[in-house]
């Protein structure tokens, strides 16, 4: 009898020992190239961004000086803040027009579903610097948006969308939100995959209407997918640079200076010295650290609140 | 498990190979038929069809040498030669990028002198002074595009002057006749048309707006040195640059600029403007190529930037010709990239065709004088030539302080920035902004001296102050030779 414990233990292990070996096994590629292309970089970055390096010849070491003088820089300040601003503007609206969207699309009695999809997926595989190029041509003075604007009996005058530092965040957000619109309602499709047909069915018969099946039983069950989603758009929107850069460049007057762009700036263009790549990296850096920062935060927060809700029941 | 560790082993070896395999190319450019690639990279868009029709006639006299040219904007052109060169594969022909000296760059390792491909006779095609700054210790490491010429001139549409009643062959002279017709032009284009336009996307349009009309209202500011070289004084603040400001700011208040002034660049701005629906536009003489080619219609003239209701008290800034293309020092072709240049300028006819495209002024000797055919290419050398004067040059007078260029840390937001939120109406007023502009740019001149000084280069502020400097004329290698 012992024997036979014995060997179901060692039958067990073995099979252990190689799950674990095919673990490593498929983690092993994308470890290595995440350890060439995330974290090498990574570290690469924080090596540059203590030392005065314009990225061509030797770099000298000076320790915390560039971080010294960025958080004295009031326009990093202003670059950083455009960042959540951004994000902020950005992320709501994406994340409720998207699921609208989804709502719509994943209706079975809606004819052509697949065709509204792939019209609505479209500005996902186009390219952010080609949109941007085409919209300062539709945000312009004279462009179509203004055009539009001018038929309607209650607009007096149009917007300088671009042009106007009030104005130029909002044209940009609303692109963007556009742009990525596709990508959103096909997250949220998925997620609406996996809502059980059972429980709709059973709280139609229940007698709830349309918004009290979305609001009771559609809402709690894609909620955890949509936290997913949330953090993709949060990340995605805080590295926005294609789509800024191309429609205005950061400006007019630094209003739509994110801090992709603050490190463009001074990674890559001068007007009378040589560019800063460590200026360029500490900036990174600084802001990556602070994101890092929220997360932790965040993710303390909402721990510490389960535990306490765990402990109250 | 010992054969998991195998395995991994294994794995990151084949991934290591991978990427050896992958970064190891075959870096000879030549063909098994003994042709050479020559590979050349800028971003010299306006002559792009007269550059390849050389590129042919090249390619048919040099039938073993293959020119793959590529052609970026200048940013792009920054960005990815940076990458290039750390990567040790920059074209065998290429630009000093804007913003970098040569001697930066040459220090760096980036080009090899142009010496032992070229004889003395390639030299004597330029004008005089045309390679001053692209000689380092007595070798020829670059050779530059063409004469520097200001870039602020005003282009006006003369067709715009008749229809509003203002006379096309009397343009405005001063600051407040400027206003008054840019003025008049908006009230009577009533939407279709505007006062002035600018590529106000492009912090440089506001820069040479600046640098140039308020040189000629007696800044001393140019884009040799960061400050005023007559005083040793930023300078940003003083009556010449807050006058121009103020100008600006007026236009701004009459609704003179139009609304896309700020999210356009400058070739569309000169699209725009050659669509008729602007008055005036500032940029240099190669937009009058552009327009002879692509609006041929279009009635235009050129004038000097307007001067303060005082008078003129200094010069459009001249600069000695700056760097231009380079060999690169990887180069496994330099005689086939030497032998391009000695037929780029001395040969029968690029610089004759871009005389007569009217795209600028050429390096080489009688080109101009014989070759040049558009009146208001003419008619701009005329205005450079009354109210231009060459400035002095801190790297001509002690080539050490290209190093304080190398340590030199831009000052954001610069004065082109100030002006553009000027113009999009983020700021009210532009004279606190440039003196605290002014404070910076002295600091980070100061700084980059101390840098400069302490990696062992003989420099001091004082090489930036040309006390015999005399706004209104020419700054010779004679007044160098006085000042030392």
């Amino acid at each position: 009898m012992s024997d036979t414990y014995v060997a179901v233990n060692k039958s067990k292990l073995k099979n252990k020992k190689n799950l674990v070996f095919w673990c490593w096994l498929f983690i092993t590629p994308n470890l290595i190239f995440y350890a060439a292309f995330q974290g090498w970089p990574i570290v690469m970055n924080i090596y540059n961004s203590m030392m005065d390096w314009s990225g061509l010849g030797n770099a000298t070491f000076i320790g915390l000086d560039n971080f010294k003088e960025l958080v004295t820089d009031s326009y990093f300040w202003k670059s950083y803040g455009n960042s959540f601003v951004f994000m902020a503007g950005s992320v709501p609206p994406l994340m409720i027009f998207s699921l609208i969207a989804a709502l719509i699309v994943n209706n079975p009695k809606l004819k052509f579903a697949t065709a509204y999809r792939t019209i609505i997926f479209i500005p996902v595989i186009t390219t952010a610097s080609i949109v941007g190029i085409i919209m300062v041509y539709i945000w312009g003075s004279d462009g179509a948006v203004n055009a539009a604007l001018s038929n309607l009996p209650f607009v007096e005058s149009t917007i300088n969308w671009l042009g106007s530092s009030k104005w130029a965040m909002f044209a940009v957000i609303a692109v963007f939100v556009w742009k990525n619109l596709g990508m959103n309602m096909i997250y949220w499709l998925a997620a609406l995959q996996g809502v059980p047909r059972q429980l709709l069915e059973a709280a139609e018969i229940d007698g709830a209407g349309v918004l009290q099946k979305f609001f009771y039983v559609t809402l709690p069950q894609i909620i955890p997918i949509g936290a997913v989603i949330l953090l993709v758009n949060i990340s995605s929107t805080l590295r926005a640079f294609d789509l800024i850069k191309t429609m205005t460049n950061g400006g007019p007057s630094y209003s739509t200076d994110v801090i992709s762009t603050y490190i463009y700036r001074f990674a890559f263009s001068s007007e009378m010295g040589l560019p800063r790549l460590g200026y360029a990296s500490a900036a990174a850096t600084l802001f990556a650290l602070t994101i890092a920062i929220i997360a932790i935060t965040t993710t303390l927060i909402r721990r510490s609140n389960n535990t306490q809700r765990r402990v109250s029941k | 498990m010992r054969s998991g560790v195998k395995f991994i082993t294994f794995f990151v070896l084949i991934f290591v190979l991978l990427v050896i395999t992958a970064c190891g190319g075959d870096k000879d450019e030549t063909d098994s038929d003994g042709k050479v690639t020559l590979k050349i990279s800028d971003w010299s868009d306006s002559v792009k069809d007269i550059r390849e029709e050389f590129h042919k006639k090249f390619m048919e006299k040099h039938p073993n040498i293959e020119i793959e040219y590529t052609q970026l904007t200048a940013d792009q052109f920054k960005n990815t030669i940076l990458t290039s060169i750390q990567s040790g594969e920059a074209p065998d022909l290429f630009p000093v990028p804007n913003g970098m000296e040569l001697s930066t760059v040459v220090e760096d390792g980036w080009y090899q002198s142009i010496d032992p491909y070229i004889g003395d006779d390639f030299k004597d095609l330029f004008v005089d002074g045309a390679l001053r700054k692209t000689t380092i210790d007595g070798k020829l490491y670059a050779v530059p595009e063409a004469k520097e010429m200001p870039d602020g001139l005003v282009f006006y549409n003369k067709e715009l002057f008749e229809k509003v009643g203002l006379d096309p062959e009397n343009p405005p002279k001063t600051y407040a006749e400027f206003r008054e017709a840019a003025k008049k032009i908006t009230e009577e284009g009533n939407g279709d048309f505007y006062g002035m336009i600018e590529g106000g996307k492009q912090t440089i349009r506001w820069q040479q707006i600046v640098r140039n009309w308020a040189s000629l209202a007696g800044s001393g500011i140019n884009k040799t040195s960061p400050i005023n070289m007559a005083t040793g004084e930023p300078g940003y603040d003083a009556e010449p640059v807050t006058g121009v400001y103020n100008l600006i700011d007026s236009l701004v208040d009459d609704g003179s600029f139009h609304p896309k002034t700020m999210s356009i660049s400058a070739p569309e701005a000169r699209d725009l403007f050659a669509q008729g629906q602007a008055g005036f536009l500032v940029q240099g003489a190669w937009s009058i190529g552009v327009w002879k080619n692509e609006n041929p219609d279009l009635d235009f003239g050129v004038m000097s930037p307007p001067l303060p209701e005082s008078g003129r008290k200094g010069s459009l800034p001249i600069k000695n010709p700056k760097p231009w293309l380079g060999i690169y020092s990887n180069s496994e072709h330099p005689e086939e990239a030497a032998l391009y240049l000695e037929e780029l300028y001395g040969g029968d006819y690029f610089q004759k065709a871009r005389a007569k495209k009217g795209d600028s002024f050429s390096v080489v000797k009688g080109i101009d004088e014989e070759y040049i055919e558009i009146q208001e290419l003419l008619d701009f050398k005329a205005i450079v030539d009354e109210y231009g004067a060459l400035v002095p040059d801190p790297i001509v007078r002690n080539p050490d302080t290209s190093a304080v260029f190398a340590e030199y840390n831009d000052v954001f937001p610069n004065f082109g920035d100030i002006m553009g939120s000027l113009v999009s109406g983020s700021i009210e007023d532009a004279e606190k902004s440039l003196e605290d502009y002014s404070n910076k740019i002295d600091d980070a001149l100061s700084e980059a001296i101390k840098k400069a000084q302490d990696k062992g280069n003989d420099v001091s502020k004082s090489d930036f102050e040309f006390t015999n400097w005399n706004l209104m004329e020419d700054y010779t290698i004679e007044e160098y030779d006085k000042l030392n």
